[in-house]
């Protein structure tokens, strides 16, 4: 039995033809899909590389049906490996942006794995200075303010 | 005021981003982290009080004394997770309570609370506590006496998945929490030393259970779990009634100071739980336990039948893990697909089970040459390209419904090139194998 695909278009127009099990983990094409069955999804808002990366990870993430599909510990072992993998190969421009894509998508799996490493990120960082040259932060407090806030917070930060 | 370390032109595409997903990205760091932010920039100044999400390290008393007053800038109306670690020893940090009623007063869906070191003696969790309709996941971590004993009924009526750390916990107590937790999906107990007797009877919706427990004789009764996971554990279960188990990890801890009772014990209990097992699909085992399994194989003990479909062997290959997995094979007729996740370090030193051999008036390399067997390397460092490629043999030999073989090989503890062993098994046209080794030395 074939199985049943959809169109997914990027902002360039360019078509990705997707299984419509694996495109359904994001919750918004799962709502497009049963409200416009059989018409191309154009996202406007995503670039060809982005969308072929939310792909490559929803084609890696989709559970099947089949009973064929591995739910053992091990396993989620391993995507979990995978996961990390995926996201350390990423620059942190596109990282966002795939970011922003799970956010829109919907899709809370891909949202979580791509905000754990922002988090990573932010949390190797010794102080605020060096989250600020990662992330190109402009400061726009006072030294005066940033004392201000650092004496109001007792809490070692 | 710019850094000096910013780069001319690149853009700040964080502070860009939503608060609510700036507020989920710093839900995956420290509460001391996300605090840290308010220094960034004007925008960030309060995106830290609306975090979903709480996680609070205790180190001495003057960081008790300020965490009240971080609460009274913590803005969330819901938190969705609270973790609070206490960390000096036997001192009595005050507030404590007043934290997990801050949390629990935000409609708290999981919780963790970890006491690494022994604390102060007298402190009890209080009864609040134990009642919570709003607790999805618990995760308690104790390392003193008697702190977790409740002492009025227990009522986590949403509860879904339980871990609990704590080597005091009576049995009367698990039988209270347990009674208290209708929704029960999955328990993880570990280091729960006093613990005899875990009885999951009435708990219907536990599938999953996993126990990693010590030093005492614990009956399990779980008639209705579907996975179980035995780590390393180091005392001897009984598995009492497992009888909708689908899938099992077992593995049994060995200590050899008494070669001549532990190993006869051990014979009786590993046999005792595949009798248990015989409706599983899904098997994996440890090193020790194949080994176990290999001694009452060279001694001639009779196995049950297994309807295992996908078996997993968690073990490097020596002589002592041979008959063990040609044994289980045999016994298993429905076999289809086979794993040996060959990068799990021994336990037992390979002198001990040569000893009990011996006191048998038996020898495995009697045993294996009486087979034809090839002869393996006593010390397990080395496996030669025929080792390897005979196990594979042996193993497809004894299967006949096997459709996948996975191997994964532990690079470091190979004497060949990966090439030359794919190449050995190019000719199987009816088992997929997929080989995956670990970079060499």
């Amino acid at each position: 039995m074939s199985k049943k695909m959809i169109v997914l278009k990027s902002s360039e127009g360019v078509s990705f033809v997707v299984e419509e099990a694996v495109a359904r983990q994001s919750k918004i094409i799962s709502f497009l899909v049963e409200e416009f069955p059989d018409r191309e999804l154009p996202l406007t808002n995503m670039t060809s590389e982005i969308l072929r990366k939310t792909i490559e990870y929803c084609k890696k993430h989709v559970v099947e049906d089949d009973g064929g599909g591995d739910s053992s510990s091990s396993s989620s072992g391993d995507l979990k490996e995978w996961d990390v993998k995926f996201v350390a190969e990423i620059d942190q421009p596109r990282l966002m942006d795939l970011l922003m894509a799970a956010n829109y998508l919907d899709i809370p799996s891909l949202l979580d794995v791509t905000c754990q490493k922002v988090a990573d990120t932010i949390a190797a960082c010794n102080d605020e200075k060096e989250i600020r040259a990662t992330f190109n932060i402009e400061n726009d407090f006072t030294e005066e303010e940033v004392e201000a806030i650092r004496m109001e917070n007792q809490y070692p930060i | 005021m710019a850094d000096d370390r910013k780069i001319e032109g690149a853009l700040d595409l964080i502070s860009s981003l939503p608060d609510e997903i700036l507020q989920h990205i710093l839900s995956f760091v420290s509460t001391k982290v996300a605090i840290r932010t308010s220094l960034l920039s004007r925008s960030w100044r309060h995106v830290w009080c609306e975090v979903p999400s709480l996680s609070l390290e205790v180190e001495k008393l003057t960081t008790a004394a300020s965490i009240n007053e971080t609460l009274t800038r913590y803005t969330a109306p819901k938190t969705k997770s609270f973790q609070l670690v206490i960390k000096p020893m036997m001192m009595n940090i005050p507030y404590i309570d007043r934290w997990i009623k801050f949390a629990m007063s935000h409609s708290l869906e999981n919780l963790s609370l970890e006491f690494p070191r022994p604390y102060y003696q007298e402190y009890k969790l209080p009864d609040f506590f134990y009642n919570s309709c709003s607790f999805k996941q618990l995760n308690i971590t104790l390392s003193s006496y008697r702190t977790m004993v409740p002492k009025c009924t227990v009522s986590w009526t949403s509860l879904q998945k339980l871990s609990l750390s704590c080597y005091s916990l009576s049995d009367e107590s698990m039988a209270k929490i347990l009674s208290g937790c209708p929704v029960l999906e999955n328990l993880t107990l570990s280091n729960c030393d006093e613990l005899k007797l875990i009885d999951l009877s009435k708990s219907l919706r536990l599938k999953t259970l996993q126990v990693n427990c010590g030093m005492t004789a614990t009956q399990i009764v779980a008639p209705h779990i579907h996975f179980l996971r035995l780590v390393n554990p180091q005392s001897s279960y009984t598995l009492v009634d497992v009888a909708s188990l689908t899938e099992a990890e077992l593995e049994i801890s060995f200590f050899d100071s008494h070669i001549k009772t532990d190993f006869p014990q051990l014979q009786v209990k590993v046999l005792e739980m595949l009798y248990k097992l015989q409706n599983a699909d899904k098997l994996t085992l440890g090193s020790n336990f194949i080994q176990i399994i290999s001694l009452a194989e060279i001694l001639g003990v009779p196995f049950p039948m297994l309807k295992i479909k996908s078996l997993t062997f968690d073990t490097k290959t020596c002589q002592y893990v041979i008959p063990g997995i040609e044994r289980l094979l045999q016994n298993s007729p429905d076999l289809e697909k086979l794993t040996v996740r060959g990068r799990t370090r021994f336990h037992i030193p390979v002198e001990i089970p040569d000893m009990y051999l011996e006191l048998q008036g038996l020898n495995v390399n009697k045993w294996s040459r009486a087979k034809n067997r090839a002869s393996w390397a006593k010390h397990r460092k080395d496996a030669k390209l025929e080792h390897v490629a005979s196990l594979v043999e042996l193993m497809l030999k004894n299967t006949e419904k096997l459709d996948k073989m996975v191997l994964l090989l532990d690079g470091r503890y190979l004497n060949f090139k990966i090439e030359d062993l794919t190449a050995t098994l190019s000719h199987h046209n009816n088992v997929t194998i997929v080989l995956s080794c670990t970079k060499k030395k």
